[in-house]
Formats: C-alpha cells, structure tokens, sequence
C-alpha cells in the first residue's frame, strides 16, 4: 500500500489533518520498507511522536551511542557518528547532560541525532517539527538536505507543510483522508459558558497570578528561573515563547505550585501561597498522562464539575462528538490534545495554564478551538497562560500579551499583532507594556 | 541459620539496615529516599489482603514479607542509579543473549520514568482536587477515588511506558540484530 512513500533521493511530507491517520501510514511504510529491503542493518529508522517515552540511556552523548553499541559497531566508528551527529544536532555541549533533565525540544533533538547517527537508508520521522524550536528547525532542515544528498528515503509527517523543506526540489507531497480530523463547534461555545460551574469574576479584576523577583528550580538543582517579574491580570490570555529548554514548562509548574519557590513571591488571586494553585486546570505537554482508561464521554464525564449537560456540550465545543465512545488511548495526539484541552476545562477553572497544548492540531481545529477558549475566557473571566516554541499566526491573534523568556532568566515583552485588546497585559521585568 | 540468629524477623531488618545504608552511601540519603517510597504502596496492599484472608494482622510475618520485598527490589533502583544502560549491555555482553539485555535495561529504565510520571499524575491530580495537597488531609473519599485517578492512570502509562521504549528500539532497528 505504501511503498511509493518513501523514494531514494526524495522527500515525502505525509500531511492530513488531525486524526488522519499519519501515524498509522509511516508506521506501515516503515514494514513495508523493510520486508522489500531484508538485508543490512539498521536498514529504515522511525521516529515516534512523544519523545518523552523513547529514550533509553542516561546521558545525551549515550543515547546518540546506544543502537551503534548494541549492534557492536567498532568503538572509533562509534565515537566519530556520535560526534557528528550531536554536532549536526547542536547537541555537542549538552553530550554529558541527563536525559531526564532535557526539555521536549531538546529530547527530540537528541533523538533525531540517534537516528542520524545510525546513517540509514530510510528515515520516517512523526511530526519531528512539532516540538522543535526555529533553531532545531533549521538543524533539522540541514540534515534533511544531508540524507538526501546521500541518496536516503526521507519521510516526515507534519499537519502543514513546513515552509523550508517545501523549496527542495525533491519534494513531494501526500495527503491523507482531509475529511477525518476534529471539528470544533465554536458556535457553541456561548452554550457551554452557561453551564460554568463557577461564577465569573468582576473584570477587569485584580491579576490572577503575580510573580515578584521570582526563582523556582527542581529540588535539589539551582534555579532555572531567576528574577522574574510577571503580571497576569484577571480574564486574559498570555503567551509565553521561548526556545527549547528556555524554562517555559518550568514556570507553568512554578505557577501551579509544584516547584519550591527559590526565592521572591508568587501572589495568586491576591493570596500568597506557597501551596499548589487554587481552582487551577494544567496541560501538560503529554496528553497521556491526563487519560485514565476510559472512553472520550468518560474522560470528561469523569473530569466535569458542569452544571446539567455541560459535559456533552463540551464534546462538541471542542469538536470530540465524533468520537465520543472512543476509548481515549486509542486517539491520535492531537485528538487527545483536545480531549485534554476540554477535560481542563469542564472543570471550570479560574486558571488554565498551557503547556504546549496545541501541539498536533491541524490549522482548522486550532481554529476552531482557539476561537472556543476566548469566547470562554471572555464570558467565564478565566486567566489563561499559555507556553508555546513555536508562536505562529493564528497563536499570537489568539493571545492578548505575549512574552519571550530566554534562559529562564529574563522575560521580555513582545509587540503583538495590531488590534488586539488594550488593558490586558501582562509585564516583565525589563519590559515594556504591551499595549502601549 | 545466620550469625546463630533462626528467626528471619531479627536478621532481615539487621540486613535492610545494611542494604539500605549502603544505598545510601553510594547514591545519596535523597535518591534513597525517594526510591524508596514507591515502594511503600506494598504495605496497605499486604495489610488488607491479610485482613481478608486471615481476618488478623500478624505483624512479625507483615515485617518480614515486607522486608523480603524491599530487600528485592531495592537493588534494582541501586542497580539503575549506579549503572547506565549503555554499560549493562556491556557488562553482559558475555553471559546473556542481546535480546535478555534488552529486557533488563528496558526494565531498569522503565522504573524512573514511571515514578516521575507518577509525579506528574499525582500532581494532576492535586490540582483538580482528587487528592489533597498534603498527607495529612487524606480522607477516606480519597482513598475511594484514587484508583480511578492515580492507580488507573498510572497502571495504564507502565503499560504505555513499555511499549513506547520497545517501540523505540524496534524503530531503530534493534530488533533486528
């Protein structure tokens, strides 16, 4: 069915919505590849979508070396493809650093360089954009063009097709079943805030969260955050980007509460609390983690504090309906992306805090969702803080100040698209109001 | 019959304190502690399972079953602080076929994953209220609800855990080898 996939010397871009069937369809080639091509080792190499679960040493440096160990290969040879391949990968000075410490990016980053490392004749990647800062992009861009030159078979999946791969001359691309992905129903969206089960706030409120001179790290390891001042004022959304390993989930979980506060103070609907953040829904950048067995109406069902028949309104807001009796587990990524995305909000938090939550979904659901969530935001006064890699268009319009925070240092403002609302800002230390 | 000592309820505790001493010496009083604790999950299992079948707690036969198991699984945790995978393929290279390697770095490397995870999902469910913020505010309605939210949850990511790392390595074509 699908060796056309992948073609010596050619790129294939597999692209289709969410839920399409991507996952599925790189999975088959990569069987098919090999059963056409018995002989050689490693012959064809698949990268997975969640880099969180696929790594199997210790340290970077080990990772890249792990399969050329297992398979016995000379220790110089060994040492020369693990150099080259952190090198290509912009890995070189994290060699020594502990897997576990790594952030989604750059765990993926170091997949990547396992793969290259083991120069094969096939490379299927997941969605390798995905979790990839522009840096990691354009590394990854590099490599692409590399294996090509090579005469390798390169597919990668994406739910749009990257702008730099899209130039290359060997280039083709496949779509799959556009008529499966989510279908969001942001008409809905006024219906379900009328089964909100808590009351909205006066807005424009006092800020939801403050952070003052903040510093928060892991027990046990220095601050990843230091110095950092920050203002969410009630019923807005705030954006903060940053490159691979900035410290951006390190904050939502500083916010949440599930840090020690290293220094400085973190106020929280007015209240300072050292404990985990009151009425709060988190995302974390692993759907997975969220689901608990059961089928999509269970997930939310079992989540919802809604008044009568918010649950079911929820499914469809979040365009879920078509797969109601699903078991959860079974979703593509970015289904259970907005599973996860209508489980945190059926049950009715003042706080949302987003990590990475629109990862995996098609341009069309996103829309469809961002749309839902300011229409709730809106009604509801909820506060949203979202963290993203990678801000694009429809991102930004959706956010009402956005941040860049580098080295877990610093954050800086930055200049939204025009025509956004003014009054709702949020500000750093160093950085100018957004709406001014 | 050890060091003249028949009754294991004198010499296992001796040897716990032994091994647990040791662990601590290499890996740190920290990462001890917190290996340690996932572990302690046994303890209510053991407790209500020999309520239900013996309907009395006896408490020298509890210390020593308990103490049998941390003692086994203790040095895995050991074993995984002290030794990188990539090493344990070495080291075994000689004794045990690549496919036994595997499954013995699969199954160290499963372990810490899995607790942070459990973290994670702990953390989850924390904040929706399923379970309180603090041990001392644990009610009986939390122990009712924390297999739906914590158990499940958890059982179904080891299984997940395990595929997604042998997925990994069939991916990279290992299973090949």
């Amino acid at each position: 069915m699908t060796p056309e996939l992948a073609v010596r010397g050619e790129l294939t871009l597999v692209s289709g919505p969410t839920g399409a069937g991507k996952t599925t369809l790189l999975r088959n080639a990569l069987r098919t590849w090999r059963a056409a091509h018995p002989g050689g080792w490693p012959g064809a190499v698949l990268l997975g979508q969640n880099p969180a679960t696929q790594l199997v040493a210790d340290t970077v440096e080990e990772e890249v070396a792990f399969a050329l160990v297992a398979a016995q290969v000379p220790q110089a040879e060994v040492a020369r493809r693990t150099a080259r391949a952190l090198a290509v990968f912009g890995l070189a000075d994290l060699a020594r650093t502990r897997t576990e410490a790594l952030s989604m990016g750059w765990k993926c980053r170091t997949l990547l360089a396992a793969l290259h490392a083991l120069e094969a004749e096939a490379l299927f990647l997941d969605e390798p954009y995905a979790q990839l800062d522009a840096d990691g992009q354009t590394r990854l861009d590099a490599a692409i063009e590399d294996w090509l030159a090579r005469g390798c078979a390169v597919t990668v999946s994406a739910d749009r097709t990257p702008e730099t791969i899209a130039g290359l001359s060997a280039f083709r691309r496949h779509d799959v079943h556009p008529e499966t992905g989510l279908r969001p129903e942001p008409g809905l969206a006024g219906a379900f805030c009328d089964t909100w089960a808590r009351e909205a706030p006066p807005l424009p409120g006092p800020a939801a969260v403050e952070l003052r001179s903040f510093a928060a790290g892991h027990e046990g390891a220095g601050p990843v955050l230091r110095d950092i001042d920050l203002a969410l004022p009630t019923g807005t959304i705030t954006l903060v980007s940053g490159a691979n390993g900035s410290g951006k989930s390190t904050l939502l979980r500083a916010v949440a509460g599930d840090l020690p506060v290293g220094s400085g103070r973190r106020q929280l609907f007015g209240r300072t609390d050292a404990g985990l953040a009151p009425a709060t829904a988190l995302v974390l950048q692993d759907p997975e983690l969220h689901l608990t067995g059961r089928s999509v109406r269970g997930e939310i069902a079992a989540a919802s504090v809604l008044r009568q028949g918010g649950a079911e309104i929820c499914l469809r807001v979040f365009g879920l309906a078509d797969f109601a009796e699903r078991a959860a587990l079974t979703l593509s990524h970015g289904q259970k992306q907005a599973l996860v995305l209508a489980c945190a909000m059926a049950t009715s938090p003042r706080l949302l805090l987003l990590d990475e939550a629109f990862c995996g979904l098609d341009a069309d659901a996103l829309e469809g969702i961002l749309g839902t969530l300011r229409e709730i935001v809106r009604s509801t006064g909820l506060t949203v803080l979202a963290v993203t890699h990678d801000p694009g268009a429809d991102i930004l319009n959706f956010a009402d100040a956005h941040l860049r925070l580098a080295g877990g240092a610093s954050c800086r403002g930055v200049a939204l698209p025009p025509g956004r609302r003014p009054g709702a800002a949020a500000c750093c230390s160093g950085a100018r109001r957004l709406s001014s | 019959m050890i060091l003249g000592v028949a009754a294991p309820a004198l010499w296992l505790p001796m040897l716990a304190l032994l091994v647990a001493g040791l662990f601590a010496a290499t890996a740190g009083l920290g990462p001890t502690l917190r290996d340690a604790r996932p572990l302690t999950w046994h303890a209510p299992v053991l407790l209500v399972g020999m309520l239900l079948v013996k309907q009395a707690i006896d408490w020298g036969l509890v210390l020593e079953i308990s103490l049998r198991f941390m003692l086994t699984a203790t040095p895995i945790f050991w074993l995984h602080r002290m030794t990188s995978p990539t090493e344990l393929l070495k080291l075994f290279e000689r004794l045990l076929p690549l496919r036994l390697r595997f499954i013995l770095v699969f199954t160290l490397r499963v372990w810490p994953l899995l607790f942070r995870d459990m973290q994670d999902i702990l953390l989850l469910a924390r904040l929706s209220g399923a379970w309180p913020a603090r041990r001392r505010d644990i009610r009986p309605r939390h122990l009712l609800r924390a297999p739906g939210r914590i158990m499940l949850p958890l059982s179904v990511r080891a299984v997940r855990l395990s595929d997604d790392m042998a997925r990994s390595l069939e991916a990279r074509g290992l299973d090949r080898l």
